[in-house]
């Protein structure tokens, strides 16, 4: 009887210490600030070892500029669309593996300096991690573009940046004059870094 | 046979206290542990203090840098000193560096650095102290934190936490400075994609100079900034001429709370190039030749040194701090960092960089005569090192101007102030 109960309670302890069944990670929630807007006519383009991709509009005339890698193994790509007044809306998309820095610690206090006088900072904080990414950084900022003219029309950057479980940091980066965010799409072109 | 031994006359009431016996036992035994561990053991060299000191840490041994006693510069009271005293990787309690200032105000500052705090996100503190003292005692109560904490950690009750408090001596860090003078941050040379994306909608975008992002500082106390530190390339460094090839250089850019940016450092750390030219009388482009930085034209100048003559490079740190709001070095130095691809200072200077622009020839060797000429709101600060027997790292001194050094010590020589001329600098024996 003393050996049964012994191997009952055995039995019930081990029950308890094992890990509970973890369950699936939901999806991370669409709390409004990420908004996946339609696209006409997509250009995809991957970054990341192929674990995140973003789009680019047919219908806006971004041609390549440049493609870098540095002698870290980063990787940086580069698009641009002519916009009025000799201006343009660029794309800057860049991937960088073995990142071992703070993340997104630093890019939020970085980004939080400003760097303009007249500049505002409309959106800096940390999003729901897509699936293959431990963290991501949705930022998003106005400032003069012309310097010390704050009377002029000003520009608009839109930043996206995930770090991914490879520790490949992932970053979009999207600006033109404020007056094309709707015609060069620069606002959907960051929402649609998500996972292939 | 049962194995199970009663022993019922063993067993105390419920209501009865240790006999006295007992008591007596266990007070006798407690005194006794005391005495050894307070009074015979540090007499035999084996302290309770050192008991809280990790295997390397340098504040448990005498101090690795030998007081200096007397004056370093002559001209000290108006010159501002900067100087790293030392600093040392203590493992658990992250690295530590004492480093010292002299203000315009002949104001002694003490700084501590601590990187890699435990437990905090942000990387690193910078906390200001008004005497060395105070900075060494913080540095001990850091050094001892890590097993304070693991103190607190392993006995919920609390006691060992008390007794451990009661010992050491030391509080906590958090208890000597609620709030640091600064965070860092580090960035881990991070993309500075959003500056290049900035800098290309109204022309070229600016990038090439550009590692990373290295630190991100950030200042709450007195005027909130935030400084945004970048690595640069090689060739960007070259541009600078301060180094040796050895080393790094970075930029960074410290902007107020309204991003206005106020001021620009330029800093080298490692092996650097540098000697007096041969007439101290006359020190025009003594920071030019200082830093080997020469332009084609001035061969002939007698104050220029032959070119065979090669410097002979010694370690120290070379750091170039340009006022911001000063238009005219503010002007000069952002079409420096705009020419060579760095996107730090996009509302500054001559943004115009279409090819057929007109800029300096070299925006570097502009901003560094102007430097030399004594234009206000640029200053050189050169620190040079030096290893001492023990191996342990100090600093021989740091100062403002273009320093004279020659080969890897300093000597009795003379140094170029702008705005003063050349003063007189003293070695001191350490």
């Amino acid at each position: 009887m003393r050996v049964l109960i012994t191997a009952v309670l055995i039995l019930l302890l081990a029950g308890c210490s094992s890990p509970p069944v973890r369950e699936r990670d939901p999806e991370p929630l669409n709390d409004g600030r990420k908004q996946l807007l339609p696209l006409s006519g997509l250009k995809h383009y991957t970054a990341g070892f192929g674990s995140l991709s973003f789009q680019l509009p047919e219908d806006v005339d971004y041609e390549p500029l440049s493609t870098s890698a540095d002698e870290q193994g980063a990787e940086v790509r580069t698009w641009r669309a002519p916009a009025p007044d000799g201006q343009w809306c660029v794309v800057i998309a860049g991937e960088q593996p073995d990142y071992r820095g703070a993340f997104p610690a630093a890019a939020i206090a970085a980004f939080a300096a400003g760097r303009e006088p007249g500049g505002e900072i409309r959106l800096n904080e940390p999003i729901d991690p897509v699936p293959g990414t431990m963290s991501g950084v949705s930022q998003h900022s106005q400032y003069p573009i012309i310097p010390g003219d704050l009377s002029s029309a000003p520009g608009a950057l839109f930043v996206r940046q995930f770090l991914t479980e490879e520790s490949t940091l992932i970053s979009l980066n999207v600006a033109g004059p404020v007056s094309t965010i709707a015609s060069c799409r620069l606002e959907e072109i960051a929402s649609t870094l998500q996972r292939s | 046979m049962s194995l199970i031994v009663r022993r019922p006359d063993r067993t105390a009431l419920p209501d009865a206290g240790p006999s006295p016996i007992r008591y007596l036992a266990v007070l006798s035994g407690s005194c006794l542990a005391v005495l050894v561990t307070a009074v015979l053991m540090p007499l035999a060299g084996h302290g309770v203090r050192s008991a809280f000191c990790a295997e390397d840490d340098s504040a448990c041994r005498a101090p690795a840098v030998a007081a200096v006693s007397c004056r370093v510069l002559s001209h000290a009271d108006v010159v501002p000193d900067d100087a790293v005293v030392f600093t040392d990787d203590l493992g658990g309690s992250g690295r530590l560096t004492l480093s010292r200032t002299v203000d315009k105000n002949a104001v002694v500052h003490w700084f501590v650095r601590r990187d890699d705090v435990p437990g905090s996100v942000r990387g690193g503190e910078l906390t200001e102290f008004p005497t060395e003292s105070a900075a060494r005692a913080y540095i001990t109560a850091a050094q001892h934190e890590p097993v304070r904490l693991g103190l607190q950690e392993a006995d919920p009750t609390g006691l060992l936490a008390r007794i451990a408090d009661t010992v050491d001596g030391h509080p906590l860090p958090r208890a000597m400075v609620p709030e640091p003078h600064a965070y860092f941050v580090d960035a881990g040379s991070a993309l500075d994609l959003g500056a290049q994306a900035r800098s290309g909608v109204g022309g070229s975008i600016i990038s090439g100079g550009v590692s990373g992002v290295a630190e991100v500082r950030v200042t709450r106390q007195d005027s909130p900034a935030t400084t945004i530190f970048v690595e640069l390339t090689s060739e960007a460094a070259e541009a600078f001429g301060l180094g040796s090839g050895a080393g790094k250089t970075v930029a960074g850019v410290t902007f107020d709370d309204l991003g206005r940016p106020r001021q620009l450092v330029v800093e080298t750390a490692g092996r650097l190039r540098g000697w007096l030219g041969p007439t101290a009388e006359a020190p025009t482009r003594l920071l030019g030749t200082l830093l080997d930085v020469h332009q084609a034209d001035d061969s002939s100048d007698p104050a220029e040194p032959a070119a065979n003559q090669e410097p002979e490079p010694f370690t120290g740190r070379a750091v170039i701090r340009i006022d911001l709001m000063r238009t005219e070095v503010a002007d000069a130095a952002a079409d420096a960092l705009h020419r060579l691809g760095i996107p730090l200072l996009l509302n500054l200077g001559d943004t115009d960089l279409r090819p057929d622009s007109v800029l300096a020839e070299d925006p570097v060797q502009e901003l560094y005569e102007l430097l030399d000429s004594g234009s206000p709101g640029g200053s050189f600060t050169v620190s040079a090192y030096r290893t001492s027997p023990g191996d342990a790292t100090e600093a021989v001194l740091g100062m403002q101007g273009g320093l004279t050094v020659r080969g890897a010590l300093p000597g009795d020589d003379f140094y170029y102030a702008p705005g003063q001329g050349l003063v007189r600098w003293q070695t001191c024996a350490s």
